[in-house]
């Protein structure tokens, strides 16, 4: 036998070093005293973990909502995730998510689509146990100057609920649809972060959110708009500070092509 | 980033930078692409934060992750078949490793039964009784899956030395 020859096939299966930072982030959230299972998972958003970790904080927060018994949502390993560079796969892809997506081209301010990532995720209960799983899907548009803005999408949980959802900044209807946009502040923190007076206060006053697993401190400030159309929930993710007349915008261009 | 919280006396850092790799590739020759495998490996040392369990050597820990980590990616592969998933019908998805050449192509073409052993038995150098003991199968078993398994690649291999 010469092993050599299947040493060097298996050398050629290897973990991708940004894979790893990932989920050694999401171990050690996980290992954090008092931490709900949600926050041991990410998203996988494009291996940006820590944007990753916001938009799984956001999203959880919708689906409470819409749902009843769920305590948390979060990652969950499902077969046929992955990332698509065209839209031309979308029928490909909604015949696997078992929902209809909207999503444009190009947006009229000028971000366009980069590529989309089929996520896996899933609904828990107390015990963690996993009441419902599910797929998600993450948009990336870009713009040349500007951070990629998100179109995450999730289907409507009509599961009981037993959390309530954040109070939007602004509510509008948009050609009969509620558009929901929140500002909200993000503090991502190392593990051993201790919240100080400051945070607890901010928390309390709400759209201030802490979020553990970062290498140093880091603040940012993110814009989000979700609404739901055709049985999805869709969230639009901005962090250029673009304003909420543009999310609006954004999303009234879904909502117009999903019609 | 931070060290991880210790875990049994070894960081779990310590644990993952040992096992990581090793975990992956067990995981890839199931799963057959890089997406749902960082996912088993993933929730594989999830389960392990969360288990709590104490091991009684290194190789028991060893043990204790291939076996998690198989039956995830059994689970996943179970989950796949209920959705009546097809990865040909998604190339994107299911992209071999870079330079993959039909060797590599073989072994993850084989009966899933197969992987585990032949992967410890010829690229970690485990022994039969050593592979026996990590999957809990009597040493038997892992001996007829080995010669299963290099006979299913035979021709392959003869193949590629044939072209070498």
């Amino acid at each position: 036998m010469r092993d050599k020859r299947l040493i060097d096939a298996y050398d050629r299966i290897d973990l991708d070093p940004l894979s790893e930072e990932r989920i050694l982030s999401v171990l050690t959230q996980a290992q954090l005293p008092g931490k709900e299972p949600t926050a041991m998972k990410t998203k996988k958003v494009f291996r940006a973990a820590l944007l990753a970790a916001v938009i799984c904080v956001f999203c959880a927060a919708t689906v409470f909502a819409i749902s009843g018994i769920i305590h948390s949502t979060g990652t969950y390993p499902m077969a046929g995730t992955g990332e698509y560079t065209s839209l031309n796969a979308l029928p490909e892809i909604e015949k696997r998510v078992g929902y209809e997506i909207t999503a444009p081209r190009a947006f009229s301010n000028g971000y366009a689509f980069g590529r989309c990532t089929v996520t896996g995720e899933a609904a828990f209960d107390e015990n963690n146990e996993v009441l419902r799983e599910y797929y998600g899907v993450v948009i990336a548009y870009e713009k040349p100057g500007a951070e990629t803005v998100t179109l995450n999408l999730s289907p409507v949980i009509t599961l009981p609920s037993a959390g309530e959802r954040p109070a939007p900044t602004l509510t509008r209807s948009v050609d009969g649809v509620e558009v929901r946009y929140s500002l909200d502040h993000y503090k991502l923190v190392p593990p051993d972060y201790e919240k100080t007076a400051g945070d607890l206060a901010a928390e309390a006053a709400g759209h201030y959110y802490i979020s553990f697993g970062s290498e140093s401190i880091e603040e940012h400030d993110y814009e989000f708009a979700s609404f739901v159309l055709n049985g999805a929930e869709y969230v639009i993710m901005d962090t250029n500070a673009d304003g909420a007349d543009a999310l609006f915008r954004m999303a009234a261009e879904v909502i117009a092509a999903g019609k | 980033m931070a060290d991880l919280p210790t875990t049994g006396g070894r960081t779990v850092r310590d644990v993952y930078t040992q096992h990581a790799r090793m975990l992956y590739r067990i995981a890839y020759t199931y799963m057959k692409n890089s997406c749902d495998s960082e996912d088993a490996l993933q929730e594989c040392f999830l389960r392990y934060i969360r288990s709590g369990v104490s091991f009684a050597d290194p190789q028991h820990e060893k043990g204790w992750l291939i076996l998690t980590l198989t039956n995830i990616c059994r689970d996943m592969l179970r989950s796949r078949a209920r959705r009546h998933d097809s990865l040909e019908d998604h190339a994107e998805l299911t992209a071999a490793p870079p330079e993959t050449d039909r060797l590599t192509a073989a072994v993850l073409a084989l009966p899933d039964r197969y992987k585990a052993p032949l992967y410890l038995f010829y690229y970690e150098g485990y022994s039969v009784k050593e592979i026996a003991g990590m999957l809990h199968q009597p040493v038997n078993t892992v001996k007829t899956r080995l010669a299963r398994a290099r006979k299913l690649l035979k021709n392959e291999w003869e193949e590629q030395f044939d072209e070498g």
